[in-house]
């Protein structure tokens, strides 16, 4: 078998190395460009998975791209192209299925994988993850012929299971481990706010409780908690986070961190002439000052288009490094039944000097403010969308508060901290 | 002048910005978390292409002058 040779080499075909590649060849007409990914599949929505899930969309419509927009951009797409191999002093990729790639310049956007509940009888038909087209289509093929669902997990993925079970009509039990929903990145407030939310759409929710091992010959039958309850289940959606299988970095002088690639400001990573993007990316944020991964669809998309033109600025200059800078204000905002769920920047609660809190329970509108001394680094706002503007701006602009104070009073107005352009 | 025609489909929004953070002269949110275009001058036809083909729900359409759909194109 021969190597290919390509300029440029993608791993992963996401919305990161997509946007990547397209931005490369913006800049480059000539060059040759290769996406390889270890999915079956062209450009898709991740963020359109649960849309589909809700029957809002058929499934056709999550692809981004038609096969023929790779022909019109000349770049190459090699589908179930799994990397297991990396070598950086010769360039080179192997693939599990034998093949071998040779670049100029590489991409490493090779996004995560869902990690897996290891508990007893996990591999059961029927118990479901989220994260692929493939999983979706799974997943609704068992919703078709299910009654009774249980999800487990605390997050957006688990949030997204709930919407999807509950709007198909199945009877949706979610187990929280904790006392309220998602306790490690929310306040109380925030939490109880989700679960109210969730029992008004039918959804039981049941505290404290965790998974101890699911039953079933082949397929899911029950779900047993550690307390004894054993609840009847024919589907089950897991959510308990994404790790990146970074094993085919091995030895290449790549340095890894927090389980992602370490990468300065311009997506570049510890070697030369390879860059790193996306979910896999632990990048240095300039606005925040600290490296971080972080997941989700507009940053994955901006660290591509960065990373693209720093790879296609460095073949045409020369230039080991430098090139354009990431700087955004993160955001994840989904709609959850009628409510709008926003997190914006940094949302980690043991970085944050002090969380201030708007809004209630009440209201149905919380909100917690994440503070570095008087910067607002982050938040999380449960229908209080008109806020994101102004947050936005603080975080962005690094904007000191002198009175932190205010930020806790619910009808304050953001706006007026925000200075006029 | 540009050689688009910017259309924005409200119902597929959710806010995912993407097309702000590529072309932020072009696009804003207004205060339901939708897209909209700003007035005035926006940004070159290469930041606006990338930002509708960045969009998660493809909710940015683009049009030729002539009203020949360019984006989405299937």
């Amino acid at each position: 078998m021969e190597d290919k040779t390509v300029d440029f080499l993608i791993l992963g075909g996401g919305i990161a190395g997509t946007t990547a590649a397209e931005t490369i060849r913006q800049v480059l007409p000539d060059a040759s460009i290769a996406i390889a990914t270890n999915e079956g599949e062209r450009l898709y929505s991740r963020v359109l998975l649960p849309h589909f899930l809700r029957k809002k969309i058929e499934f056709e419509q999550v692809y981004l791209r038609t096969p023929q927009s790779y022909l019109d951009h000349k770049i190459e797409l090699f589908l179930s192209y799994k990397a297991v191999k990396l070598n950086c002093q010769d360039k080179l990729v192997e693939f599990e299925n034998g093949e071998r790639i040779t670049y100029q310049k590489l991409l490493i956007a090779t996004g995560g994988r869902v990690k897996k509940l290891d508990i007893p009888n996990s591999d059961l038909e029927g118990i479901f993850y989220l994260r692929t087209a493939a999983d979706a289509k799974a997943v609704a093929n068992q919703m078709s012929q299910a009654k009774k669902a249980v999800v487990v997990g605390g997050g957006f993925i688990a949030m997204e299971f709930a919407h999807a079970f509950a709007t198909g009509g199945l009877a949706t039990t979610l187990l929280v481990r904790e006392p309220y929903f998602w306790q490690n990145a929310l306040d109380e407030q925030s939490g109880k706010l989700l679960e109210q939310i969730l029992s008004k759409a039918g959804v039981e929710v049941i505290n404290n409780e965790e998974v101890d091992h699911f039953e079933g010959e082949g397929r899911i039958r029950s779900v047993m908690t550690k307390s004894g309850k054993q609840i009847e289940a024919e589907i089950v959606g897991i959510g308990v986070g994404i790790e990146s299988d970074l094993s085919f970095t091995d030895d290449t002088g790549i340095v890894l961190e927090s389980g992602g690639i370490v990468t300065d400001e311009h997506l570049q990573t510890s070697v030369a002439d390879a860059w790193a993007a996306g979910d896999v990316a632990y990048f240095k944020d300039v606005i925040l000052n600290k490296n971080h991964k972080l997941g989700n669809w507009t940053n994955a998309m901006l660290q591509g288009n960065v990373a693209g033109e720093n790879m296609a600025h460095s073949a045409s200059s020369g230039q080991a490094g430098g090139g354009k800078v990431l700087e955004t204000v993160s955001a994840y905002s989904i709609t959850f039944f009628d409510s709008n769920v926003t997190f914006l920047g940094d949302t980690t609660k043991d970085e944050a000097t002090q969380v201030f809190q708007r809004g209630s329970l009440e209201e149905g509108s919380v909100g917690q403010v994440f503070m570095r001394d008087l910067q607002v680094v982050g938040a999380t706002l449960i229908n209080r969308i008109v806020e994101r503007s102004p947050l936005s701006a603080l975080i962005k602009g690094k904007i000191k508060i002198k009175n932190p104070q205010v930020l806790s009073g619910s009808k304050f107005d953001l706006g007026t901290l925000v200075p006029s352009q | 002048m540009s050689k688009y025609k910017i259309k924005i489909d409200r119902k597929l929004c959710i806010g995912a910005a993407s097309c702000l953070a590529i072309a932020p002269n072009t696009f804003d949110l207004d205060g339901e978390n939708i897209a909209v275009l700003k007035e005035g001058v926006g940004d070159d036809d290469t930041s606006v292409m990338l930002a509708a083909q960045s969009c998660p729900t493809r909710a940015i359409i683009l049009e030729e002058l002539n009203g020949e759909k360019v984006y989405p194109n299937d």
